[in-house]
């Protein structure tokens, strides 16, 4: 139960850390530019 | 610096003063102490202003007495308020080298010019004009000069004292007592480690980064409102009636702060109905609430008619010629955008969600938003809460977790914007109540404990790399040596105006413009005419009677108009694309005004910290008032 629990919980953070870093890929040239990559 | 270190203290003696006189020692333990003394003197440095400036003036002599006033309270200061030792463990040590390196960011953004687009139409705009006049001058513009505004003392007193650099560094200290009373706090229900975390999370914040050097308001409101709602929430269980007092005035500093912040009283207030000796405690509460967060109030009505002006229009008498239904009609247009999402139970609770992952544009959740933290908690926290169950009839935890549902409930049904950052007065004392819990959860399940610490962990990698990314500008100012003047040219995109009129205009000229974003930058008198929020010059989108205009524009001494956001090359034709463009066109049909000059900018910019597009240019057409032609009265 607790491993399971466990296994979950990282399942979640891993969504959710995804999830909220891929609404800012369309800013990801202007951070480049910002970032004097490019 | 020396004079926003100075107003710290002040803030921090007056606060002591008022812990002695109220709760204080009832309701808060060690290092609460100079947190909450910090915030409540932060309130008294702008409750005082208020009559100081009235009797004696907006100068830097009477200003400069509150904020002496303040530092004998430091007398109060006692040893055991101050950490004697540096947290144990390779974990806290490094989030406390973290919290130094925000704060090395916040000292960098609090150095460069303001550049914020708010703040420098009235959150700096407004203070520079009282100090400019010397007095505290009613003007009937809704929201940006007839308002609450007792933080905006604050900056006036910084202003007075410290000129441009000492506002931007009080902002950047100030900004900072959201993050300590939140450690304070959070420091009574969870292990060091968890607290430092949490004041690291939250001073990185986007929407806590965006607000700090700049003269946002919600990111110092957060921190008046966390210290309202958990006084109310001790001083609500406590049979003595001083922690009352205490908590009416925290509470009364968040009503004086800001409009959308009435609702915290009445929210902290029904925490004074629990058992005990309800009348007497609540009636000490309002009284204390009153005194504290009247004054702007009572302003606005003696000059209005309206308390909560312009808000109650047709509701309650208005004093001739300050507002009329024409207006009414323009400033609801203009707060009709800030509606983006119907108020429907559905959105109340998908928006956490939608504002966390795929915000629409108007809640500005991309930049100044919340960070994935909530989120990540949540499972965790209500775990916590299932094991917490029951001891949360205790806990003033589930007490203050009440008041933040409460208020993003009537905050999303009955506020007037759905802009994420407002809603950071009730997040904070949300993600203590739901660290804590999480971090019960995690005691309990062995297996929770690492995937929580992650979720903590990436929450404050990726803040960190949004602050990173936000001063990336701050040290190319300082690695480049930059000259005010010439960061503001890359940061401001309408700044040319400002300069161009500051060298040509006379002190006893006066512009009358609609760009916003450069109020502050004006040297030369200036009067800001934003179309839906005041009625002193009526913009109409309307053709207009050049009799009427010029009657308005005389009667504020109005000398020259910036006809603005042209098409490059633009001519006197174009200027029907603009209210201000009409106001002029109608005078210069009848000899009464003429283009002298004509500044070239580039256009609004999307993101100061991320150029996202090349913008284009506008030409802005100055237009002086009068002539030898002119057969209108003066």
């Amino acid at each position: 139960m607790t491993r399971a629990a466990g296994l979950l919980a990282w399942a979640w953070v891993a969504v959710v850390a995804a999830l909220f870093l891929a609404q800012f890929r369309g800013i990801l040239p202007g951070l480049l530019t910002a970032l004097g990559v490019r | 610096m020396i004079a926003a270190l100075a107003m710290t203290l002040s803030a921090l003696g007056w606060g002591l003063v008022v812990l002695r006189l109220t709760g204080g020692p009832r309701l808060v333990h060690g290092a609460e102490r100079p947190a909450w003394a910090l915030v409540l003197g932060m309130g008294m440095l702008g409750w005082l202003g208020f009559p100081a400036g009235l009797a004696l003036g907006m100068a830097p002599l009477p200003l400069g007495l509150v904020v002496a006033g303040g530092l004998p309270g430091l007398l109060l200061l006692r040893r055991s308020d101050l950490p004697t030792s540096l947290p144990d463990g390779l974990v806290a040590r490094v989030l406390l080298v973290g919290l130094l390196g925000v704060a090395a960011a916040d000292l960098l953004a609090a150095t460069v010019p303001p550049a914020d687009a708010d703040s420098m139409a009235y959150h700096f705009g407004t203070p520079k004009r009282w100090l400019t006049e010397g007095s505290l001058r009613f003007l009937p513009h809704a929201i940006e000069s007839a308002a609450a505004l007792l933080l905006h003392m604050t900056y006036a007193e910084a202003l007075a004292l410290g000129g441009e650099r000492g506002l931007t560094l009080w902002c950047g200290l100030s900004a900072w007592f959201l993050p300590l009373t939140a450690l304070a706090i959070a420091r009574r229900h969870m292990a060091v480690e968890w607290a430092l975390a949490l004041a690291l999370a939250v001073k990185t914040l986007p929407a806590a980064v965006y607000g700090a050097p700049a003269g946002q308001i919600e990111v110092r409101l957060a921190a008046l409102v966390l210290v309202a709602v958990f006084a109310a929430a001790r001083a609500g269980r406590d049979a003595n009636l001083r922690p009352a007092a205490l908590a009416g005035l925290a509470a009364g500093f968040c009503l004086a702060t800001k409009y959308s912040a009435v609702m915290v009283p009445a929210l902290c207030g029904l925490l004074m109905l629990r058992p005990g000796p309800r009348i007497r405690r609540s009636v000490i509460f309002a009284g204390a609430v009153l005194l504290a967060g009247g004054q702007w109030y009572a302003w606005n009505w003696l000059h209005t008619g309206d308390p909560l002006f312009p808000m109650l229009w047709g509701k309650v008498p208005y004093l001739p010629g300050v507002w009329d239904d024409a207006m009414a009609g323009n400033f609801a247009a203009g707060m009709s955008g800030e509606m983006v999402v119907p108020r429907s139970i559905g959105w109340l609770l998908a928006y956490p969600f939608k504002a966390t992952f795929d915000g629409m544009a108007g809640w500005e959740s991309g930049r100044t938003g919340f960070g994935p933290l909530a989120v990540l908690l949540l499972p965790f926290a209500l775990a916590g809460a299932w094991i917490m169950r029951r001891r949360a009839v205790q806990s003033e935890l589930a007490v203050a977790l009440l008041v933040c549902l409460a208020g993003y409930g009537v905050w999303f049904l009955a506020g007037a914007s759905q802009r994420v950052r407002h809603f950071l007065p009730y997040l904070v004392p949300g993600l203590i109540i739901m660290v804590a819990a999480a971090t019960q959860a995690s005691q309990r399940w062995r297996s929770l404990r690492r995937p929580l610490a992650a979720a903590m962990a990436v929450t404050l990698l990726i803040q960190a790399a949004g602050l990173g990314v936000f001063s990336l500008k701050h040290a190319r100012w300082l690695v480049n040596g930059q000259s005010r003047d010439g960061y503001l040219a890359e940061n401001v995109p309408f700044w040319p105006v400002a300069r161009r009129l500051n060298e040509t205009l006379a002190p006893s000229d006066k512009v009358l413009t609609t760009l916003r974003e450069i109020i502050y930058l004006f040297d030369v008198p200036a009067f800001y005419a934003k179309v839906d929020l005041q009625s002193a010059v009526h913009m109409s989108p309307h053709a207009s009677d050049p009799a009427d205009v010029w009657r308005e524009l005389r009667r504020q001494n109005v000398t020259h108009i910036v006809v603005e956001r042209l098409p490059e090359g633009a001519g006197p034709d174009d200027f029907v694309r603009q209210p201000s463009g009409k106001l002029a066109l109608a005078l210069m049909r009848v000899g009464c005004a003429e283009p002298v000059d004509r500044v070239n900018t580039p256009r609004d910019m999307d993101s100061r910290t991320l150029r996202l597009s090349e913008p284009g240019r506008f030409d802005h057409v100055v237009v002086r008032l009068g002539g030898p032609g002119c057969r209108l009265p003066t």
